[in-house]
């Protein structure tokens, strides 16, 4: 029997590698590390992604039949499966559900809506009373925003109104017909061109800003009373400033909020700031709006942007 | 064991520093050249596995999640470049002996051995990749059963599995010759 003793391959003597060699493999690692790093500068989703983000390799990879042998991985596959399919099928029985919260609106108009019948019928008493010069006549008020409209449109039944805004037009369209409702209708739908219309208070003729940002209105207004004024503000959302976020103060930490947001407004030709909110998270750069300086986050300064300012319309003149 | 001095290292180089990626190729270019060399047995491919290895760093290093050491890392890495490339030389092989006929002139000769070191080697290198991994990286780099289990990729019990199998088969090899 041939002895050996596996100890032995200590023994294997290793010749020193050429140097020739050594220098050129630590150039080409060199270069291949450089030829890294400009990949890695580039900005690409495949740098940015993990590697398993790639749908194509993990499409391959869950195809593949090895993949699915694994219990585990099949297991989760088809759990997966199961989860998605039952969400197709539940989901839209789901949504056609009314919410609590929508039941309760319902309830709550309802309610509103028998009320305001009554109190309709004794209005329209009233204005029948009334000699005719003074019977005012107003347009239908436009809905405060599309929020409101589109609540409307989804929780409340036909015929109910919503509380908001031009409840009344509403609810006295909806009045019986036993109750003279040709004549509540000519009182408030009159038609636009009415010569009445120019002595309609001011405060009935609304007007929303056709800006191209956000507008959103503020305040409420019923037909029938007078009503505060309607004001349009357009809402920036995330400001910038030369292509970078609005610092939050004119100077590095002075001069801060309401100055830099109305400054803001004007440089976007609007009235002043009416609000403004500002990100918590500090931001990598900011500039300011004073003399464009830049701030950067460093151990002291943290450099916080706006999340958004909304300005009144431009004051006319 | 982990070498904190190899980690920081990694750990510059990630960020882009290029001494630090400099200073770890020249640091580990010996044993990348002594694995590969031990692996293959020649100087000729041990040097082109070492190139190889070197360049695929560059690329590999972000893959090093710093779990085990920079070194079992490395030897992985270099004994799968070490199995390509003679795979690819058995391909070559089967392909034509027009390549192997030019070899010979731009060989230069290998040092002289101890005849039975040689013979062992030579039997080792005969040996399942898995054997011969375990066979090599426990007697001829003195390495742990747990290391060379985590360069393998095996649990020690199968490591200790390879080398009985190992020795079993280099005993018949030893017996017929």
């Amino acid at each position: 029997m041939a002895e050996f003793d596996l100890e032995k391959l200590q023994d294997i003597k290793v010749p020193e590698a050429k140097l020739s060699a050594r220098q050129h493999t630590l150039q080409s690692a060199m270069s291949e590390f450089d030829e890294q790093q400009k990949q890695k500068n580039n900005f690409t989703l495949s740098n940015v992604l993990p590697d398993w983000f790639n749908p194509a390799a993990t499409l391959s990879t869950i195809l593949n039949p090895r993949t699915m042998l694994n219990p585990r991985i099949a297991g989760a596959f088809s759990l997966l499966v199961l989860v998605g399919l039952g969400s197709i099928i539940y989901l839209p029985e789901i949504a056609k559900q009314p919410k609590p919260e929508e039941i309760k609106s319902e309830e709550i108009t309802k309610k509103q809506g028998v009320d305001s019948e009554e109190n309709s019928r004794d209005k329209a008493e009233q204005e029948e009373n009334r000699p005719a010069q003074e019977k005012p006549v107003l347009t239908p008020q436009p809905l405060a925003t599309p929020g409101i409209q589109k609540l409307k449109k989804k929780t409340l039944p036909q015929g109910y109104s919503s509380g908001f805004g031009n409840r009344n037009v509403r609810q006295l369209r909806k009045a019986p017909s036993n109750n003279k409702p040709l004549e509540n209708r000519k009182l408030y739908s009159a038609p636009k061109s009415s010569p009445s219309d120019k002595g309609a208070p001011a405060e009935m003729k609304i007007q929303q800003l056709g800006n191209s940002g956000n507008n959103t209105a503020i305040g409420n207004s019923s037909i029938g009373k007078a009503a505060p004024p309607i004001i349009s503000v357009r809402t920036f959302h995330n400001p910038l400033h030369k292509g970078k976020a609005l610092h939050h103060c004119l100077l590095a930490a002075d001069h801060c909020g309401q100055i830099v947001a109305d400054r803001f407004c004007a440089s976007k030709k609007m009235g002043n700031a009416h609000s403004f909110q500002i990100k918590q998270k500090t931001a990598t750069e900011t500039i300011s709006l004073q003399d464009d300086r830049i701030f950067k986050p460093t151990g002291n300064t943290k450099p916080l942007a706006f999340k958004s300012i909304a300005c009144y319309p431009p004051a006319k003149n | 064991m982990q070498d904190s001095s190899d980690q920081i290292l990694v750990e510059r180089a990630l960020k882009g520093d290029r001494l630090a990626f400099s200073e770890l190729v020249e640091k580990h270019y010996n044993l990348i050249y002594r694995i590969a060399y031990k692996w293959s047995g020649n100087q000729s491919d041990a040097e082109d596995v070492t190139h190889n290895v070197c360049m695929k760093l560059a690329k590999a290093l972000k893959s090093y999640k710093g779990k085990a050491a920079f070194t079992s890392w490395l030897y992985r890495i270099t004994l799968n470049a070490t199995r390509d490339m003679q795979r690819k030389q058995q391909t070559y092989k089967k392909i034509g002996h027009e390549l192997s006929l030019v070899a010979p002139d731009h060989m230069e000769p290998e040092p002289t051995r101890d005849s039975i070191t040689d013979e062992l080697w030579e039997n080792v290198k005969t040996l399942p990749d898995k054997q011969r991994d375990a066979v090599l990286l426990i007697y001829s780099e003195g390495l742990s059963h747990k290391e060379a289990a985590d360069i393998i990729g095996c649990s020690e019990k199968t490591v200790s599995w390879h080398l009985h199998t190992a020795r079993e088969k280099l005993k018949t090899i030893m017996k017929s010759n």
